[in-house]
């Protein structure tokens, strides 16, 4: 494969972590749906939008991986498919999450389609073993392969963790900041009206 | 090697317009919260939208 197997590096790191944002999202947003506390959905919807980010890269540069092993951009094949799938599950709850101004409306309908959007991840994983596909399964490697691959996996897991919670402390910045306005409309409405 | 380069510029560039996007907004909000602690309610924007509308 030459140079091009260094997209693996990026890829197979950026799928984890888009796999692993889908858990947190769907554990967050039960935690959410059980106790009705906000802070849970402000990391359900710092997961969403960091697990959206991981699923682009991941079919961004598995295309690009495709291109240069397989000679084609995209094929249907089931690693592909169920995380194209994904891919629309977080476009979906990032979409309806901006549309519903109401925070406990939107923690409420963005937490059931979380939980139904999880049930995708077991499918990702296990699509190469269940379904015959071009994707490989767990493809042999140089002992320094799997060193640099292991290490980037935690680079990239560290990098999004981080961004993960620095999104869930703004989410709750923004929550405070809302709170504050609301208050001063109050404050000035019974002053004048 | 270049589609190596492009595909790392791709990832690298998405992670840090992510990045950049959510600190602007952070600074933003940061600065609301700040204004809302710091000015008066009475002499505050929502107080001049609500004279201003009255």
């Amino acid at each position: 494969m030459g140079y091009v197997q260094r997209i693996l590096y990026v890829h197979v790191s950026v799928a984890w972590c888009g796999l692993a944002s889908c858990l947190a999202m769907g554990f967050c947003a039960a935690m959410y749906l059980g106790s009705r506390r906000l802070p849970w959905d402000h990391w359900a919807q710092a997961a969403a939008e960091v697990g959206w980010l991981c699923t682009t890269l991941t079919l961004v540069t598995g295309s690009v991986w495709a291109h240069e092993a397989w000679g084609t951009w995209w094929t249907w094949d089931p690693r592909l498919t169920s995380s194209l799938v994904l891919w629309i599950i977080y476009a979906g709850i990032v979409l309806v999450r901006g549309s519903i101004e109401d925070p406990h409306a939107r923690a409420r309908i963005g937490g059931v389609i979380a939980l139904i959007g999880t049930c995708d991840v077991p499918l990702v994983i296990m699509a190469t073993r269940w379904f015959r596909g071009v994707h490989p399964v767990a493809p042999e490697m140089d002992t320094r392969m799997q060193l640099v691959l292991l290490a980037s996996v935690l680079i990239y897991t560290a990098l999004f963790a981080h961004l993960l919670r620095h999104r869930q402390i703004q989410l709750r910045l923004s929550e405070q900041v809302a709170q504050l306005e609301a208050d001063e409309w109050q404050a000035c409405a019974g002053r004048w009206g | 090697m270049t589609t190596v380069l492009i595909t790392y510029c791709i990832a690298w560039g998405a992670i840090g317009a992510y990045t950049a996007w959510f600190t602007i907004g952070d600074l933003r909000l940061r600065q609301r919260k700040a204004s809302f602690e710091s000015t008066p309610a009475s002499r505050s924007s929502i107080a001049r939208q609500v004279t201003t509308a009255a």
